[in-house]
């Protein structure tokens, strides 16, 4: 009995323990499936290229060669997403690719923050052949230990479109030894804004649509539309403007009203100062915290989650917003149209652009043209010249527009596209972009647009210089509010390519940075929100000696530093 | 060393049982420990564990972070309040529990009072903006009574945020933590009671003399447990209930490291931090278990 009550104490222990380490390298073996099926995969593909190399080299209606051996482009990109939607609206574009392209892409994502992956996957030396999504200065750790691959070479090799569409701006993506580490995506200018002012266009209407063109003038229309709507139909308390808790994100595009660019004033000699130390900075606080102190001011501005917000927006609490223009559409005439029985056209809002007296120019939507961020190969690719080649042919104009816009010439797609290299939008489509019933995510998983975003621009498309691979804005001289809405912002959109500064882990002056930016989250909140108006001036000024005590003068002189670097390296 | 061994072999059942749990330990709780070395390195990911040495400049320079004083007074205020509400709110839920004579009442509710802990703070966060909002519920009852003319800034004034914490904390894991206290109470001998009883002890005098003595020893453990965690005082709470207008009372060890350590990638930098966090927690067992020892005559070791 002694006997058997020991064994089967020894037996458990060791299945507990065995349980708790085979668990521990499950991830291991999933992995190791997962490559010994996209071995097979590889393998199958081989076996049945191995059987048509005798066939020509053929030459699909997009004008890609078709390779006689599957092209395998597997890459991870550290853009956050919930891999298994990521998956669904892959498939098609997958399939498709891997159909008429013979190019089997294979996306990786994670629902997790993409720079603490990459971390992950330097430190374990686990990682993929490419990689999308890469800032520069993770380039820059990547580089420096040698796991990327120099670019340059093969671009000069395979990638004629590259050199051609990137044209003058590519040397700028070289480093000081011509070496090209990665190739950037959504690059290019959009002219379409970012940030406005948004009234309400069927009270202002009523009142006689009074001229709106300084922040003071947007403060007399707000306050007698208050005055005239001081409840909603709920009986709720209505307010002139309101923001959500992301808004400090997006500051310094909206201080762009009193002529500062992207936060900062700029002098001749391109020196740059922060708006903490400007008068205009000043004024803008005095003039949020007149809203506040007259009670015109949602006291949750800096507290409402976007879903809360949304929800005081479409319940018609909130008159007016200054912040980026799609917000209003969204959170307002977007619902309406689905809540409202009687909803008509001019029940929405419109963004407007506002200029304090005195400013050069209203600077709202800076453009960065360089692009979000870098697709990158790394030493463990075994084709960088198959990668490199269907980079080439994604940059093309009628490349970008098939990965853009997607499948082509099924019942959903937004287009068709003709063996003779024509094309044309789907009208269907079309009209319901206009009607505000297409569904976007539904195109998505039909025909897969940009579910495959390596290094196609954002920007005009060299062919035409009117397509963009942003389909829902392709036709917004058509649309009569979207036409209004930027013919309203198009003097406050500017090229800020030139201010993208990198602040690197390395770099001391990141920390400094950081404490900077949530001292102003607290500081701008607090001043804005001050009950008198020599609080807000005192809260002001708190901010900005505490600020200048952190360092702020430094990251003033480093930006300005690199500012002027960019500004020479781009003329 | 002969001795232990014979120990072993005598007890070899009872070892067998542990040794997963041991295993389990190892793996997870001391393996990792490895990876303290980087506090000690200006650790560059891809780079080698062994290099990039700065001593304790990473240590040293939390002490000179501007906010410095700031983070360590809200970690040890809300921490403090924690402990002061939080550590004698499961027990008197458990007295209470202990008195309810109705068998089915009183499961009742226990499970509604530890239902709380189960909810994620995503939710409490929600429910707390929905309750206490300018718009929330609260301000709603104090406008209609009377009480106020505006909306009170609940969560948007710094003053009222160590309290909201605070209560929120407590509401969450009050019923939870009395299961200790009542699992304790069930194994006080019911004879005590019945002496207790004949003596002339009342139900306070119950409480008082054979409950509270019965639970002391469970109530020490989690106390100087509870004195290791000082400075873990809360981090997704702060994160989601907290804003730009709190943020100079919610800011604690934890979230600073967070956005200062792991989300700019400063690694050596917020492992530094947390070293010296858990250090200094053990240091204050220690001590508190010395203490309970000599004043309490009872201790975890």
């Amino acid at each position: 009995m002694k006997l058997r009550t020991n064994t089967a104490l020894a037996l458990g222990s060791v299945l507990l323990a065995g349980g708790l380490l085979a668990g521990c390298s499950g991830n291991g073996n999933d992995a190791a499936d997962n490559g010994g099926d996209s071995k097979a995969n590889t393998a199958a593909n081989a076996q049945q290229n191995a059987t048509d190399t005798a066939a020509a080299p053929k030459v699909n209606e997009f004008g890609w060669t078709i390779p006689d051996k599957t092209i395998t482009v597997d890459y991870y990109t550290a853009d956050k997403d919930n891999p298994d939607k990521v998956a669904k609206k892959l498939t098609a574009m997958h399939d498709y690719l891997l159909k008429n392209f013979n190019v089997d892409v294979k996306k990786t994502q994670y629902d997790v923050d993409g720079k603490e992956k990459l971390n992950l996957m330097l430190a374990s030396n686990d990682y993929p052949g490419v990689m999308s999504a890469i800032d520069s200065d993770t380039i820059d750790k990547w580089r420096s230990q040698g796991k990327l691959i120099d670019l340059a070479p093969l671009v000069d090799k395979y990638g004629p479109n590259i050199k051609k569409e990137l044209g003058d701006k590519y040397n700028s993506y070289l480093d000081a030894d011509g070496k090209l580490w990665g190739i950037p995506r959504g690059w290019g200018l959009l002219p379409i804004p970012d940030n406005s002012a948004h009234i309400r266009w069927d009270w202002y209407q009523a009142m006689g649509a009074p001229k709106i063109e300084t922040p003071d003038d947007y403060y007399n229309v707000l306050k007698q539309m208050v005055a005239a709507h001081p409840k909603n139909e709920q009986g709720q308390k209505t307010y002139a403007i309101s923001w959500n808790d992301q808004v400090t994100d997006n500051l310094d595009s909206v201080l762009g009203i009193w002529g500062l660019k992207d936060g900062y004033k700029e002098d001749a000699d391109h020196n740059l100062t922060h708006w903490l130390n400007t008068s205009e900075g000043l004024e803008a606080v005095k003039f949020y915290n007149r809203f506040y102190r007259e009670g015109l001011m949602d006291p949750d501005s800096f507290l409402n989650k976007f879903d809360d917000w949304k929800l005081k927006f479409s319940n018609e609490q909130i008159i007016g917003h200054i912040g980026p223009w799609w917000q209003s559409w969204n959170a307002g005439h977007e619902v309406w149209k689905t809540t409202k029985p009687n909803w008509t056209d001019d029940q929405r809002y419109v963004q407007i652009a506002l200029k304090a007296p005195g400013a050069e120019a209203s600077y709202l939507s800076p453009k960065d043209t360089t692009g979000w961020n870098y697709t990158v190969i790394t030493d463990k690719e075994a084709h960088p010249e198959d990668v490199i080649k269907f980079l080439d042919f994604e940059i093309s104009p009628i490349g970008t527009r098939l990965l853009g816009w997607g499948i082509p010439n099924l019942p959903e797609s937004t287009w068709t596209y003709n063996s003779d290299g024509t094309w044309a939008f789907t009208d269907a489509q079309k009209q319901k972009l206009f009607a505000g019933t297409f569904d976007s995510d539904k195109a998505d998983e039909i025909t897969g647009q940009n579910q495959i975003w390596l290094d196609h621009p954002q920007g005009l498309m060299s062919d035409d210089h009117k397509s963009t691979a942003w389909y829902d804005q392709n036709f917004n001289d058509e649309d009569k509010w979207k036409k209004m809405m930027n013919d309203n912002l198009k003097d406050t959109i500017y090229d800020n390519t030139a201010r993208r500064i990198v602040f690197t882990a390395d770099n001391p002056l990141t920390i400094v940075n950081q404490q900077i930016e949530d001292l102003i989250k607290t500081g701008f909140a607090k001043a804005v929100m001050s009950k008198t108006e020599d609080a807000a001036v005192q809260a002001f000024n708190d901010m900005q000696g505490k600020a200048v005590k952190l360092g702020l003068k430094d990251i003033e002189a480093f930006r300005t530093e690199e500012y002027k670097k960019n500004l020479a390296k781009l003329q | 060393m002969a001795a232990v061994w014979k120990r072993v072999r005598r007890e070899r059942q009872i070892w067998l049982l542990c040794l997963p749990m041991i295993v389990w330990v190892l793996m997870f709780s001391y393996y990792p420990m490895y990876g303290l070395l980087i506090s000690f390195q200006n650790y560059v990911p891809g780079h080698s564990m062994f290099s990039n040495w700065v001593g304790f400049d990473n240590f040293i320079r939390f002490f000179h972070e501007p906010n410095f004083l700031q983070i360590m007074r809200n970690t040890l205020v809300i921490s403090g309040l924690n402990l002061l509400f939080g550590f004698p709110a499961p027990i008197l839920l458990a007295l209470l529990l202990n008195e309810v004579k109705g068998r089915a009442f009183k499961k009742t509710i226990q499970s509604l009072s530890y239902i709380p802990y189960f909810i994620s703070w995503v939710v409490v966060a929600n429910i707390l903006i929905t309750m206490l909002g300018s718009d929330g519920v609260l301000n709603d009852i104090l406008i209609k009574l009377g009480f106020i003319d505006e909306p009170l800034a609940f969560l948007t004034n710094g003053n009222y945020f160590w309290g909201i914490l605070v209560s929120s904390n407590v509401w969450k894991d009050m019923g939870f933590s009395a299961i200790i206290y009542l699992s304790a109470m069930a194994g006080i001998d019911k004879e005590q009671y019945e002496a207790g009883r004949v003596d002339g002890l009342g139900r306070f005098g119950l409480i008082r003399h054979i409950t509270v003595p019965g639970i002391r020893s469970t109530a020490v453990l989690l106390f100087i447990l509870a004195i290791g965690g000082i400075l873990n005082a809360g981090f997704e709470q702060q994160l989601l209930i907290g804003n730009p207008l709190t943020q100079d009372h919610y800011e604690v060890i934890d979230t600073y490291v967070y956005r200062f350590g792991v989300q700019l990638g400063n690694y050596s930098y917020g492992t530094a931090v947390g070293l010296m966090k858990s250090l200094i927690g053990l240091v204050l067992v220690f001590i508190a278990n010395r203490l309970s020892k000599r004043y309490m005559e009872s201790s975890i070791f």
